[in-house]
C-alpha cells in the first residue's frame, strides 16, 4: 500500500525499544511541552473554526436585514388577521420564472404564479374555459364587434395603497401598445383607442372585431398596473390581487402572503409558497413525500406510483392545451422544402413519448387541442411512416442530413432529445441535443431564431393566432392560413370562428411547419387536506384564491 | 512575527488582485464580446447595443476592470442583468447555507481522518492498518455525486434518519431543520475528502517516526505507539490545519455538486443557474467571491499556524 | 538505471500493481473493442423497453429512455479513456514547463512564479471549468482543458519543491563542477530523479480527471448527447434512484473501480521503479512544507 513519499528508513530505534520502563516518571517529564502543542492545536482548530462560523453568522445576519428572503413589511401597514388561521400553502413546481416582469419578461412561468393572484386583468378565465369579472363587474360589447365597454369594480386598491381608476387601465395598455418590446404587445395591434369617459369606465376601441380579443385580455395582456408607478417589476409587483409577492429566493422558492386590503373575497391561505425544483422532479418526489409539499404540479410520471394508491394524497391528471411542439426552423434550408418537413414528421412516433407519460399525454395531429376552439382530430395526417419519410428525403434531394435540437433543460424526464435522435437516425438523419438553459431558449431560439429544431411546451391556449404570425419565432408564413386566421377572428359568430379555424389547422396541419408532439396532461398530486386547487392548465396558470388547507 | 504577518498580508492582497485579473479577463476576453455571448449571435443590434450600455462595455476595458474591483471593495456588486436583482444580497444568502456546509463537512472530515488515519499508520503492518488504508483508497475513488446517491438510499430511503433533500424554507430561523439537512450532504462530502485527508494524515504520521525526538522518546521508554500519539498526531495534526486552505478548495468543489443532488440554496446551484443563463458579470463575482474566501482562509490559516507551531516561532530552537 | 527494464515484472509482482493494471487493460480493451462493437447501439432509445432488469438481450437491463446499460458502459470506456489521457498530458505538460521553470531559473524568474503558482491553486478546478463553460458551452474540451490547467498548477508545485530540492543535492554540483551543461544535468540527474514523483502525480491527476468529469457532466458540462460517458449515464439515472436503484449503480461502479485502479496503478509504477533502497535519504516533514505533501496525496484538488 502506498506510503506516499515518506522517508523511506525504517524507523529507526523505536523497535528495539523495551516497552514500558518507569512509565510515571516519565510521563510527568514527558507531557509538559507536549501537551502545551497538543493545547496549541485544539486552539488552532477552534478558532479557525469559530472564525468562519463568525463569518458566516454575520452573513446571515447582514442577510436578514435585508429584504432578499427576509420577512418583508406588509405595505398598508400591519392588519389583523382576518379570522382564518395562518395556513401556509406550499406548490411544488418545476420552471421558474427568469424575472417577474410581467410586461417585459416572456415565458409562461411568470403567468402561471402571478396571474390571478398578484396581478389581475379587467377578466378572468375559469377552470371551463368561461370569461369571467375580474376588475371590471360587467361589460358590453358592441353588434359589431369593435368596442368593448367595461365598469370597473369599485373600491379597488393596489398593493401599496393607491386607489384604482380607469386611467391606470388606459396608462397600462397605452404602455403595452406602444412598447415593441412588450411580450403583449401584439395584442393591442388592432387596438385604435382606448378610453376612459369616467373614473370607472374602459372603453376599448378596435379596428375590427377581434373574436380572441377578451380571451386575450383574460391572460397577460390585460394585466392592469398603477399608473406612473416606478417599483422595479423584475424583482417587486405592485398589482391588485389577493396575495402580495413576499420573497424570492432566487433559485429555490417564491413566497406570496395573503392581500389583507383586498377588494374581493380574501384569500382562504395566509401564505403561498412556490417551490422551484427544475428537472429535479426526484427531489419534487421526495419533497412531497416528506411532507414539504402540499401539491406537487406537476409529478413525474415515472415515480407516480409511489403516491398512488397511498390515501394521505390524490393524483389525477390535470386537463390543459400543453402542446410539446417540435418546431422547425422554418426560413432556414432545408426546412423550407415541404417535403422535408412532411419526411421529418413522418419520421416520429408520438406513441414513443406518451408511453413513458403514464396518461399524462394524448396524441395530436395539428397545433389545436381538444376543447380550443377550432379542434378537429387530425391525427392521420403525416402520421408515423418511417418508409415515407426515407422516400420524401430521397425526392427533396438530401442526404446525410445533420441537424441540432435545442430544447430547454428541464424537460430531461420526457426524454424527448434521445428518443428524436433515435427516430431521426433510422430515416438517415443525424442529430445533436443542445440542451439548454430556458433563459438561454428564449433569447437563442424565441428572440433571435438561431436555432434548426426546437422543442418546447407552448403551454397558452388559443395560440393558434402564432401560426398566422410570419414573426414568430418559427417563422411560418402562409398567406391563407393569415387570411383565414383573420377571418376567424373578425366573426362575430362563434360558430363561424370554429369552423374557420379547423379549415386553418387542417392547412397547418399539412404544411407541417411543426410536429406536435402530444398534448401535455400533467398529473398532479396533492395532500388530501388540499381542496379548491385548479385542475385545468395547471401550467399556465395557478388561480389559488380559493385554495384551502385543511387542518390536520 | 509582525514582519511575517505583513510579508504574508502583501502576499493575500496579491494573490486576490491576481484573481480578480485573471477572472475578470478570462471572462471579458476570451470570448471576444460579452455583449454577444449575454444576447445570442443572432441578436438584434439594438438589443445588443442596450446590453452595452448597461455593463458598461462601451469604456476602455481597463475603466471596466476599476469599475468592478471598486464595486467589489464596496461590497456592491451590482444587480443582474438577466435577473435584475443584486448580487450581492444573494450571494450573502446563499452562503448563509454553503458556508456551514462546508465547516460541517471539514468536520466530518477530520473526524474520520485523525483517528483513522493515525490508526492506519500506527498498525501499517497489521491487517487492520490495511484495511484501513485500502478503504480510505477506494472511499477516496466515489465519485462524490454516486456516494451522495448511496447514502440517501440508505440513510434516507431506507432508514428515515434524514431528509433527503431540500432545506428549510425560513432558513437558520429553523436551526435543527437547517442542520439535520446538512447532516447527509456534509457526510457525503465528508467521507470523500476525509478519505484523501486519511492518507495525509497517515503519511504525517509515519514521517514521524523518523525524527529525532520521537527516537528520543522511544529512548526514554515509551512504546512505539506512545511516541507516535504523543509526538506524532499532534504534528499531524498541526499539518492539518496548515492545509486547510487548500482544503477549503476541495470542499467548495465537492459542496457545488451536493448542493444540487440534495436541493439545497447554495452558492452551486445559483452558479449553475448563472452560467445555463449566460449571465457573465455574475459569474465573475460569484467565482471571484468564492476565490477570496479560500485565500483568505489560507491566509488566517497560515497566521494561526505561524501562532501555534511552536517550531516556526522566530528564534525558538 | 539497471533497474529500469525490470519494473514490469516488480510492478506486477505487488497485488495492487496486478489488480489495477488488469482493470487498466481491460478498460483499453472495453474502449478499443465499443469502436468496433457493442451488444446494440448505446444511443438508440425505445421508451416501450424501459427500465429493464438484467436479461438475456440487456445484459445489465435498460435506463430510462430504453438504452441498454452494456452498451453504454463500453462506450463510455471511450470518453474516460479520452478524458484520462487528455487531462495527464495537458496537466503534464503544463506540470513540468512550469515546475522546471519555477525551479531552475534565475531568482527573479523564480521568486514571482512561485508565488504566482500558490495563488493559482486557489481556483478550484471545477469554477475554471464553470467558467470555460459559461463561455464555450460544455463539452469534453472544456473538461480536458480546465481539469488539465487546474492539476498541471498543482504538479507544477509538486515539482518545484523536489526539483529544488533534487538540484541542491551534492551530486548535482559534483556533476556541475565536472564540466556538464545544464541541459545535460537536467535530462541524466535530475528528471530521473524526479520522475517517481512525476509518475505518481500524473496518475493521480488522471484519476481526478475522470472524478472531475463525472461530476462536470452531472452538472450539464460535459459529454454533449451522443457521446455516451459514465458521467452523464449516472445524470440520467440519479434521479429516479428512488424507483430503479440497479441503474445508477453500473456507471458509478465503474468510474469507483478506474479511479481506484488509477490511483493503485501510480503508487505501484513508482514503487516498482523506485524501490526504497535506492531512494534518497528522508527529510522529515518537520523542514518540507505540509502543503506539498498534501497536495502529493491529492489534497485539495
Amino acid at each position: 500500500m502506498s506510503e506516499g513519499n515518506e522517508p523511506g528508513a525504517p524507523a529507526p530505534g523505536a523497535g528495539g525499544s523495551p516497552a514500558g520502563g518507569r512509565p510515571e516518571f516519565e510521563r510527568k517529564d514527558g507531557r509538559g511541552p507536549r501537551r502545551g502543542r497538543g493545547v496549541g492545536i485544539v486552539v488552532a482548530i477552534v478558532a479557525i473554526v469559530a472564525a468562519l462560523a463568525g463569518g458566516a453568522t454575520w452573513a446571515i445576519l447582514a442577510n436578514a436585514s435585508r429584504s432578499a428572503g427576509g420577512p418583508a413589511p406588509q405595505p398598508g401597514g400591519t392588519a389583523a388577521p382576518t379570522g382564518a388561521a395562518a395556513t401556509t400553502l406550499t406548490v411544488g413546481l418545476s420552471l421558474e420564472p427568469t424575472n417577474l416582469d410581467i410586461i417585459g419578461q416572456s415565458g409562461v412561468a411568470l403567468e402561471q404564479i402571478l396571474l390571478d393572484n398578484v396581478y389581475q386583468g379587467l377578466v378572468s378565465v375559469d377552470d371551463d374555459g368561461t370569461i369571467v369579472p375580474s376588475l371590471a363587474d360587467s361589460w358590453r360589447v358592441s353588434d359589431d364587434g369593435t368596442s368593448y365597454t367595461f365598469q370597473l369594480h369599485p373600491e379597488v386598491q393596489f398593493h401599496d395603497g393607491a386607489p384604482l381608476s380607469s386611467a391606470d387601465v388606459v396608462a397600462t395598455y397605452e404602455m403595452v401598445k406602444g412598447d415593441k418590446a412588450a411580450v403583449a404587445n401584439p395584442v393591442f395591434a388592432d387596438v385604435e383607442s382606448i378610453t376612459a369617459p369616467d373614473d370607472r369606465t374602459v372603453v376599448i376601441t378596435l379596428s375590427h372585431p377581434d373574436a380572441d380579443f377578451l380571451w386575450n385580455l383574460a391572460g397577460r395582456a390585460g394585466v392592469v398596473l398603477e399608473k406612473g408607478a416606478k417599483n422595479d417589476r423584475a424583482t417587486t409587483a405592485n398589482g391588485t390581487g389577493p396575495f402580495l409577492l413576499e420573497a424570492w429566493n432566487q433559485g429555490s422558492s417564491i413566497s406570496l402572503s395573503r392581500n389583507e386590503h383586498y377588494w374581493g373575497e380574501a384569500a382562504k391561505v395566509s401564505e403561498v409558497v412556490f417551490r422551484y425544483f427544475g428537472a429535479d422532479s426526484n427531489a419534487a418526489a421526495n419533497a412531497l413525500a416528506d411532507g414539504d409539499l402540499d401539491v406537487l404540479a406537476p409529478l413525474d410520471a415515472t415515480l407516480a406510483p409511489r403516491f398512488q394508491g397511498d390515501p394521505r394524497f390524490v393524483t389525477g391528471t390535470t386537463g390543459s392545451t400543453d402542446v410539446f411542439t417540435l418546431a422547425y426552423n422554418n426560413a432556414k434550408a432545408p426546412f423550407t422544402d415541404l417535403r422535408v418537413r412532411e419526411a421529418l414528421s413522418r419520421a416520429i412516433d408520438q406513441n414513443a413519448f406518451i408511453a413513458v407519460l403514464n396518461g399524462g399525454g394524448q396524441q395530436l395531429g395539428g397545433p389545436i387541442t381538444e376543447g380550443e376552439p377550432g379542434y378537429e382530430n387530425l391525427n392521420s395526417i403525416n402520421h408515423y411512416d418511417p418508409d415515407s419519410a426515407r422516400q420524401l428525403l430521397q425526392e427533396a434531394g438530401v442526404s446525410g442530413l445533420q441537424l441540432t435540437l435545442t430544447i430547454p433543460n428541464i424537460y430531461e424526464s420526457f426524454h424527448i432529445g434521445d428518443v428524436l435522435t433515435t427516430q431521426l437516425a433510422a430515416v438517415g438523419v443525424k442529430l445533436t441535443v443542445n440542451s439548454v438553459d430556458f433563459t438561454t431558449w428564449l433569447q437563442d431560439v424565441y428572440t433571435n431564431k438561431d436555432f434548426d429544431l426546437s422543442v418546447v411546451d407552448h403551454a397558452e391556449a388559443h395560440d393558434f393566432g402564432n401560426y398566422a404570425n410570419p414573426g414568430y419565432y418559427w417563422s411560418y408564413d402562409n398567406a391563407q392560413v393569415q387570411s383565414l386566421y383573420a377571418q376567424a377572428m373578425a366573426a362575430t359568430d362563434p360558430a363561424k370562428t370554429d369552423e374557420l379555424l379547423q379549415q386553418a389547422a387542417r392547412i397547418v396541419a399539412n404544411d407541417a411547419p411543426a410536429k406536435w408532439l402530444f398534448n401535455y396532461t400533467p398529473l398532479v398530486a396533492r395532500k388530501a387536506s388540499v381542496s379548491g386547487f385548479p385542475s385545468y392548465g395547471v401550467n399556465s396558470r395557478l388561480n389559488l384564491g380559493q385554495v384551502a388547507v385543511a387542518s390536520e | 512575527m509582525t514582519r511575517f504577518i505583513v510579508i504574508r498580508a502583501a502576499m493575500l492582497v496579491a494573490g486576490l488582485l491576481v484573481a480578480s485579473i485573471l477572472i475578470f479577463f478570462t471572462l471579458r476576453i476570451l470570448p471576444g464580446d460579452v455583449a454577444l455571448v449575454i444576447g445570442g449571435t443572432q441578436a438584434s443590434p439594438e438589443r445588443i447595443a442596450a446590453i452595452r450600455a448597461q455593463l458598461g462595455l462601451d469604456q476602455p476595458i481597463v475603466a471596466q476592470y476599476l469599475d468592478w474591483v471598486g464595486g467589489l471593495l464596496r461590497l456592491d456588486l451590482g444587480t443582474s442583468v438577466v435577473t435584475g436583482s443584486s448580487v450581492s444580497a444573494q450571494i450573502a444568502q446563499k452562503l448563509a447555507v454553503t458556508g456551514p456546509l462546508a465547516l460541517l463537512s471539514l468536520l466530518f472530515g477530520l473526524v474520520i481522518a485523525l483517528p483513522l488515519g493515525f490508526l492506519s499508520a500506527v498498525r501499517r503492518s497489521r491487517a487492520s492498518g490495511v484495511a484501513i488504508a485500502f478503504g480510505a483508497q477506494a472511499a477516496a475513488a466515489v465519485p462524490v455525486v454516486w456516494a451522495g446517491l448511496l447514502l440517501i438510499l440508505l440513510l434516507s430511503t431506507a432508514l428515515g434518519l434524514f431528509p433527503s433533500q431540500g432545506f428549510p424554507l425560513n432558513g437558520w430561523a429553523d436551526p435543527w431543520g437547517a442542520l439535520r439537512s446538512l447532516i447527509l450532504p456534509a457526510l457525503t462530502i465528508g467521507i470523500v475528502e476525509g478519505a484523501v485527508l486519511l492518507r495525509f494524515v497517515r503519511s504525517a504520521v509515519l514521517s514521524a517516526q523518523g525524527q529525532l525526538h520521537v527516537t528520543a522518546a522511544a529512548a526514554r521508554g515509551l512504546t512505539r505507539r506512545q511516541a507516535l500519539l504523543r509526538h506524532g498526531l499532534p504534528n499531524a495534526g498541526l499539518s492539518v490545519v496548515s492545509v486547510l486552505g487548500l482544503q477549503l478548495a476541495a470542499l467548495i468543489v465537492g459542496a457545488v455538486v451536493v448542493e444540487q443532488l440534495f436541493n439545497l440554496p447554495g452558492l452551486g446551484p445559483m452558479l449553475v443557474t448563472d452560467v445555463g443563463q449566460r449571465d457573465l458579470p455574475k459569474v465573475q463575482s460569484v467565482v471571484f467571491t468564492i476565490t477570496a474566501i479560500i485565500l483568505v482562509v489560507g491566509f488566517l490559516v497560515d497566521l494561526v499556524h505561524r501562532i501555534v507551531d511552536p517550531r516556526l516561532r522566530a528564534g525558538t530552537a | 538505471m539497471s533497474g529500469r527494464r525490470r519494473w514490469l515484472p516488480a510492478l506486477l509482482r505487488q497485488p495492487a500493481g496486478l489488480f489495477s493494471s488488469i482493470v487498466l487493460a481491460l478498460l483499453v480493451l472495453a474502449a478499443a473493442v465499443s469502436l468496433l462493437w457493442t451488444p446494440r447501439d448505446p444511443n438508440e432509445a425505445d421508451t416501450a423497453r424501459a427500465w429493464l432488469p438484467p436479461g438475456p438481450s440487456f445484459w445489465l437491463g435498460t435506463d430510462g429512455a430504453g438504452k441498454d446499460i452494456v452498451s453504454q458502459l463500453l462506450a463510455g470506456a471511450r470518453v474516460s479513456v479520452v478524458v484520462i489521457v487528455g487531462a495527464a498530458l495537458v496537466a503534464g505538460v503544463l506540470g513540468i514547463a512550469v515546475g522546471a521553470l519555477a525551479s531552475l531559473t534565475a531568482r527573479w524568474v523564480r521568486e514571482p512564479l512561485a508565488v504566482l503558482i500558490d495563488i493559482l491553486i486557489a481556483f478550484p478546478t471545477l469554477l475554471i471549468a464553470m467558467m470555460l463553460a459559461a463561455v464555450f458551452g460544455g463539452s469534453l474540451i472544456v473538461v480536458v482543458a480546465a481539469v488539465g490547467i487546474g492539476y498541471g498548477v498543482s504538479i507544477a508545485r509538486v515539482l518545484r519543491a523536489e526539483i529544488a530540492q533534487v538540484a541542491g543535492a551534492d551530486f548535482i554540483l559534483a556533476a556541475r563542477a565536472a564540466g556538464l551543461g545544464r541541459l545535460a544535468i537536467a535530462r541524466r540527474h535530475i528528471l530521473p530523479n524526479v520522475a517517481p514523483v512525476f509518475i505518481v502525480q500524473l496518475s493521480l491527476s488522471a484519476a481526478l480527471a475522470l472524478l472531475a468529469e463525472a461530476a462536470l457532466s452531472y452538472l450539464g458540462y460535459g459529454a454533449p448527447s451522443g457521446t455516451p460517458s459514465w458521467g452523464r449515464m449516472l445524470a440520467q439515472v440519479q434521479g429516479y434512484i428512488s424507483v430503479h436503484p440497479l441503474a445508477a449503480l453500473w456507471p458509478g461502479l465503474a468510474i469507483t473501480l478506474t479511479v481506484l485502479a488509477l490511483n493503485l496503478f501510480g503508487d505501484a509504477l513508482r514503487e516498482a521503479t523506485d524501490p526504497r533502497l535506492l531512494r534518497p535519504s528522508a527529510r522529515p516533514m518537520d523542514d518540507a512544507d505540509p502543503a506539498d505533501q498534501a497536495l502529493r496525496l491529492g489534497v485539495g484538488r
